[in-house]
């Protein structure tokens, strides 16, 4: 049934700026496969969560506060009660041999759990993360154990400077692009990954509110993000409003903010799309 | 299709099959209604439609419960200016080929009124929310009050040529006497029924309703047989045509209702067990059935009407 189902909080912790890793108990019998989301319930409001490890017993999320909502979750005690439904929604395609994974800010905690399930099934991906900042960096360790790890960070502070973008290898020599992150960010990679001829699968954040495809508020282009995707190919995604604009609780438009990076100029958007 | 000459001689719409989208499902966006009209919908439904953006209630906003849903989403919605701007980009690149109705909520006549001349332009009719059971001052507030809902309906009448459905709440005491009334308005059909309840779900751990509303409206497969005798006694009670509305998720419940006394029907919470694909699949039953027992949609519909 789809109802929230009791969760005991079993510690939150910061592990970089403004960015909790909260870990439960699990209480689903079916464990969510990378890209899926689950529904979180803290008593005061529901959102959509992404996964960053599974197991039988535990459900790891990576918090990113951004709302009175993500404050509360990071601000979760040992044995406070959570709500939990899922998991829901289309996962990554995970049928190609040579991956290169790309995590963008908190689009590395999905990312993370992809990672570990393309290295369970003895696949090593190439994992390229980019924050902005040093202190915003998360996971890099876990990262660089399941695969040739680089880290980008807008300001240098580690690893290379800039876009992640920016500092991509020729995709060529790989078989599928799997991102998330900023919008901007995805949408560059989408353009990047058609132009070398490469397929591309990105996870897709919109206003997710029954989780379930029928209230219609994470509406992009003719999908419903929390039915049909999160997980899109670009090519379902490019002549869409994706990287343009989003909706807003009520269904209002809200522009996208444009990447900064030299890649996403290089790149080149079909010029039909809506 | 002979079966919807009488919808079409009353309302003048041509309508491709008898399985509507129901309101509240999906339609906030052109993008969304277009993808409805290509799974096989005989007519769209939007979302219902307020004079101002409504962010809604806080999740969550639905809750599944023994056969059916609870959902509270608080009429969240665009507002009809940025509803109506998101409709004009994509009707000018690609009309829909199907009936658009918009549903429109408002606490007053001239909270209707302003939707409804707002969206005129580019709708092929209105069906008036008269009937949501979890908003505080829309929807049953106002449709529980049979003089106030035929002063809408006729509010409604006033301001356009194109048909007017009053869609009403099963909560009420006597359905067809407000039914009456939209029809004493103006009203070209009747859709019957919105959400049952409100209801109620807990989490026994929490020890708290799980809607953030704390209560909801009751949809799903639970709630067919209110909207069977719904659509009966209004049938027997005014002469414009009924849309048929609660608890179809398949051909027959759909046969069901038209024998109660619906001309179409609509789809809501089905699609969450069948998909999209639903509009294609009741539709194709409907029509198999129908040929299977050598008879015509007009031939069932109130069928179940008979001398006792």
């Amino acid at each position: 049934m789809e109802r929230p189902k009791p969760a005991r909080v079993m510690e939150a912790k910061e592990i970089a700026r403004n960015i909790a890793c909260v870990r439960i108990e699990n209480p689903l019998e079916k464990l969510p496969r990378p890209g899926q989301f689950i529904m979180v319930w803290n008593g005061a409001d529901e959102k959509p969560m992404a996964v960053t490890r599974i197991s039988r017993k535990e459900l790891l999320m990576t918090v990113k506060q951004v709302g009175p909502f993500t404050r509360a979750l990071a601000r979760c005690k040992p044995g406070d009660l959570l709500g939990i439904r899922g998991p829901y929604g289309r996962a990554f395609d995970l049928a190609y041999e040579r991956p290169i994974l790309v995590g963008g800010g908190i689009g590395a905690s999905p990312i993370l759990h992809l990672a570990s399930e393309l290295a369970h099934r003895k696949t090593s991906p190439t994992i390229f993360l980019g924050f902005n900042s040093a202190v915003d960096a998360i996971y890099a360790q876990e990262f660089g154990r399941l695969g040739k790890t680089q880290i980008c960070t807008v300001d240098g502070s580690l690893g290379m400077a800039g876009n992640v973008t920016d500092h991509l290898p020729p995709l060529s020599a790989f078989d599928c692009i799997f991102a998330c992150g900023p919008e901007a960010m995805m949408a560059t990679a989408g353009m990047m990954a058609e132009t070398a001829g490469v397929e591309c699968q990105l996870l897709v954040e919109r206003y997710f509110k029954c989780g379930i495809g029928l209230c219609g508020s994470c509406a992009l282009g003719c999908f419903t993000v929390c039915r049909d995707g999160p997980v899109f190919f670009w090519k379902e995604l490019k002549e869409t409003e994706f990287g343009l604009f989003k909706r807003d609780a009520c269904g209002r438009r809200e522009p996208i903010p444009r990447s900064t990076s030299p890649a996403s100029a290089r790149a080149v958007r079909p010029a039909s799309h809506r | 299709m002979e079966f919807l000459t009488r919808w079409e001689s009353v309302a003048g719409m041509k309508i491709r099959n008898p399985v509507m989208l129901a309101a509240g499902i999906l339609g906030e966006t052109y993008g969304s209604l277009k993808r409805v009209e290509r799974e096989g919908a005989g007519a769209l439904v939007t979302k219902s439609i307020g004079p101002k953006p409504n962010p809604g209630y806080r999740g969550p906003i639905l809750v599944e419960v023994e056969s059916g849903f609870l959902n509270a989403v608080g009429l969240a919605n665009p507002g009809v200016q940025a509803f109506l701007e998101d409709l004009k980009e994509g009707i000018s690149k690609e009309p829909f080929q199907i009936p658009l109705i918009a549903s429109i909520y408002g606490a007053s006549c001239r909270e209707f009124r302003t939707s409804l001349r707002a969206l005129e332009p580019v709708v092929d009719g209105f069906e008036l929310n008269l009937s949501c059971p979890h908003s505080k001052r829309y929807g049953l507030a106002v449709g529980s009050d049979p003089g106030l809902v035929k002063q809408i309906v006729q509010e409604c009448r006033e301001n356009t040529e194109k048909p007017v459905i009053a869609k009403l709440s099963p909560n009420v005491p006597r359905i067809e006497e407000i039914a009456e009334h939209a029809e004493a308005g103006g009203a070209d059909a009747i859709c019957a029924i919105n959400s049952v309840g409100p209801g109620m779900a807990i989490e026994i751990e929490r020890r708290r309703p799980i809607l953030s509303n704390l209560r909801g409206g009751l949809t799903g497969p639970c709630i067919k047989p209110i909207a069977v005798r719904c659509v009966y006694d209004i049938y027997e009670s005014v002469d414009i045509p009924i849309i048929g509305v609660g608890g179809i998720a398949r051909a027959e419940d759909a046969i069901e209702l038209m024998e109660a006394g619906a001309t179409l029907v609509q789809i809501g919470t089905a699609v969450y067990h069948r998909g999209l694909q639903a509009f294609r699949e009741i539709s194709a039953g409907i029509e198999r059935f129908l040929e299977d027992r050598g008879v015509s949609h007009k031939d069932i519909i109130g069928a179940a009407h008979g001398g006792t």
